[in-house]
């Protein structure tokens, strides 16, 4: 009995939620289960997740189903603001507090002592490698470090549940492996749910992951079986340059590598393509979400 | 404390200081000038003294039926609805009524009335003397002569006009507010100028005589400069996307934005409280001799100008939830204009009036036949203010859960085109 008590209050549960934006159907019967450990929500643009993010963060209605977090109600959103941390896709703070005082004030909005803050903000501004900064200005900071900024005051009061939509958008690459470091050290100890569209975030991070499309869950799963899923469905094959727009036509490319006259082009399609020299590849994630995408009968953009 | 957080915020925001500079341009360059000196008794043999308000129907009526008779003849009426400038024209029908309230308020009927071929309107003549040179007077209108029924009774005489400012449509020179200023002013004799000049600078007078001028001055800047901080401090969040991070902390709606009101409310009540502590110490530097009653005079001081804060900071927050700033601001100075533009300086304040006005150190007695409207005026400016700020407690928990969508269109607009 304790063990099942114990297990819904490391849990999120999502069932048979619907949201609705005018007579657009955002949220379409979103049904999911997340635990401890980073979960990785993944889908185009315009797909969902920002409102699911959202509206786990409270800051967004329902229409249908149901939320609890950790075993609360998400109608409760006084308590689960107590034990959440969200980042959202876009933020900024006051440009003229200085990066200690920021995350002072927002401790401060999150009903923490003084002793408590001050605890807090220094090894949590360490933690995110904004020590030189402590006492520059917000509008000094540099798009990465405004982001370590962010998963700074969502971690203030040390949430059970951290929420993070989009976060390495924009980041050069050196920003965002460092970034996705961070969400999968502060991950060991809580549920961390992150939101992206760039598939090389999830594979990097995530465990279990979820597929959106169109406010629809499309695919849950680990990674692993994301990639199982597509292995024998993805094919290379050496064509010439010519050759491109029929293949095109017929397949979904993936991954086109020129080589002098001819192209080396990764594909995905049910049987291998009768083609000369066409051979099955390993898929990685990023085929595997196309090939989740393709199966689900997505429209999938025209490829260059 | 998040108090002394939302304190800082406003202290270190620009139109804070911009409103202190008005604050104190303001008390410096008008309340300054009555520091110069003490009030003087007046000079007997000087011949004026001045004027006062009084209830005298012998003046008050023939007065009032000689306006009403000029503006028919000149065919239209000044008046002040909704308190703006408006000069009224009568439809026939009308005009045959007000020609009814005329005959009955002079038994001049409506044909020897529309008759009066001699009419001419009020107004400056030039002349030329004997040595040919111009010179300017003010003519008087041209009128029949009026005799006034003897049976017309005051009270008879106050319906009638009451009826006439009905048919002009309110706010005429003949409405309750305007009608004994207008028309029932005397000048005043040595004898009366000096009893006012003994009642002002009595021990018991004297501090609430400067603080109804210091608070007369400051009162028009207060009823509007206080949107200015309040609508910038209240689209900060917005302005610096800052509204998910503060959103989703735990500090429930009602302390949020009871604490930032409330910050905002004592800090621009300071510079207020420091200018008017200057004022009383330079006053109390030019009648060295007096007691002054200052628990009174801080009173009225803050009865009058506090509300005013309160109000323009609670309506202010209030519409920054629903609308754009542009728009907020542009309603508050729109009901400041409204206000300032119909009150007299002494003398008219009534239950709704935003803009307080008594510009004079004199008129203690107008101002204290007003002090019932006076105090049921601020006393409701506080309960509109509570109203206001439990409004946008409500407004600001309902944005915080999604559930309203109101003030940024656009924005949310581009936020569900980004969600979709």
């Amino acid at each position: 009995m304790g063990q099942m008590a114990n297990e819904t209050v490391n849990k999120i549960e999502i069932s048979h939620v619907d949201k609705f934006y005018g007579r657009k159907h955002a949220l379409k019967d979103v049904s999911l289960t997340i635990e401890q450990g980073m979960f990785g929500l993944l889908g185009r643009n315009g797909a969902g997740k920002t409102t699911l993010m959202k509206t786990l963060a409270t800051l967004h209605g329902k229409q249908g189903g149901s939320i609890s977090v950790c075993g609360i109600p998400i109608e409760n959103a006084a308590q689960i603001r107590e034990i959440t941390g969200y980042l959202p896709q876009d933020f900024s703070m006051y440009p003229g507090m200085t990066v200690y005082e920021c995350l002072d004030y927002l401790g401060t909005l999150s009903g923490m002592e003084k002793t408590q803050r001050r605890e807090r903000i220094d090894p949590l501004i360490a933690r995110v490698n904004l020590t030189e900064q402590r006492g520059s200005k917000v509008k000094s900071l540099s798009g990465g470090m405004k982001r370590r900024l962010g998963i700074a005051q969502a971690l203030l009061h040390d949430p059970k549940v951290l929420i993070v939509d989009e976060p390495t958008a924009g980041l050069d690459p050196e920003e965002r492996i460092r970034f996705r470091n961070l969400l999968c050290e502060v991950a060991e100890e809580r549920i961390v749910i992150l939101s992206t569209h760039i598939v090389g975030d999830i594979e990097a991070t995530c465990e279990r992951i979820a597929i959106m499309n169109q406010g629809e869950i499309l695919w849950r799963g680990t990674v692993t079986e994301l990639i199982d899923g597509a292995r024998g469905r993805v094919f290379a094959v050496k064509i010439p340059k010519e050759l491109l727009p029929k293949i095109k036509e017929n397949y979904i490319v993936v991954g086109m590598l020129k080589q002098q006259e001819q192209i080396c082009v990764r594909l995905i399609a049910d049987t291998c393509p009768d083609l000369p020299g066409a051979e099955a590849a390993e898929p990685n994630c990023e085929d595997a979400y196309m090939y989740c995408l393709y199966r689900s009968g997505c429209e999938l953009a025209e490829q260059v | 404390m998040l108090f002394v957080k939302e304190c800082k915020k406003t202290v270190f925001s620009l139109t804070f200081w911009l409103y202190v500079i008005t604050v104190v341009i303001m008390y410096g360059s008008q309340f300054g000038e009555v520091l110069d000196g003490p009030l003087t008794p007046p000079r007997e043999g000087s011949g004026n003294y001045g004027t006062v308000v009084k209830e005298e129907p012998e003046i008050l009526m023939p007065a009032a039926v000689e306006g009403l008779v000029a503006e028919y003849l000149r065919g239209s009426y000044i008046a002040y609805p909704f308190m703006f400038y408006k000069e009224v024209k009568l439809s026939a029908d009308k005009t045959a009524q007000m020609a009814g309230i005329i005959e009955k308020l002079t038994g001049i009927s409506a044909e020897e009335l529309n008759g009066f071929a001699e009419y001419e309107e009020a107004g400056m003549q030039v002349y030329l003397d004997e040595n040919g040179q111009e010179h300017w007077e003010y003519r008087e209108a041209t009128l029949p002569e009026i005799h006034m029924p003897e049976n017309l009774t005051y009270e008879r005489f106050r319906e009638l006009m009451q009826e006439a400012d009905k048919l002009i449509g309110g706010g005429s020179q003949y409405s309750e507010q305007f009608l004994m200023g207008n028309f029932s002013r005397i000048p005043m004799d040595y004898e009366e100028a000096l009893a006012e000049y003994e009642g002002v600078v009595a021990d018991s007078n004297i501090a609430s005589a400067y603080t109804r001028l210091f608070c007369d001055y400051l009162g028009i800047v207060l009823s509007v400069l206080p949107v200015f901080v309040c609508v910038s401090l209240w689209m900060m969040d917005r302005r610096a996307h800052m509204e998910p991070l503060v959103y989703v902390r735990s500090c429930s709606s009602v302390k949020i934005v009871g604490t930032r009101y409330l910050a905002l409310v004592v800090c621009m009540s300071i510079p207020v409280f420091l200018t008017y502590l200057h004022g009383m110490w330079n006053v109390v530097g030019l009648y060295p001799d007096k007691h002054f009653h200052w628990g009174q005079a801080f009173g009225l001081m803050a009865l009058w100008l506090f509300p005013g804060i309160l109000i323009v900071s609670a309506l202010g927050a209030l519409l920054s939830e629903l609308a754009s700033p542009l728009v907020v601001i542009f309603l508050q100075a729109a009901w400041w204009f409204m206000s300032i533009s119909t009150n007299r300086l002494t003398g008219s304040i009534t239950k709704w009036t935003l803009v307080i006005r008594h510009n004079s150190l004199y008129g203690t007695e107008v101002f204290r036949s007003q002090f019932g409207n006076f105090v049921v005026n601020r006393c409701a400016y506080i309960a509109l203010s509570l109203l206001c700020v439990g409004l946008t407690m409500f407004l600001y928990d309902r944005k915080r859960k999604g559930v309203l969508i109101l003030g940024r269109r656009n924005d949310h607009r581009k936020e569900r085109k980004a969600n979709q």
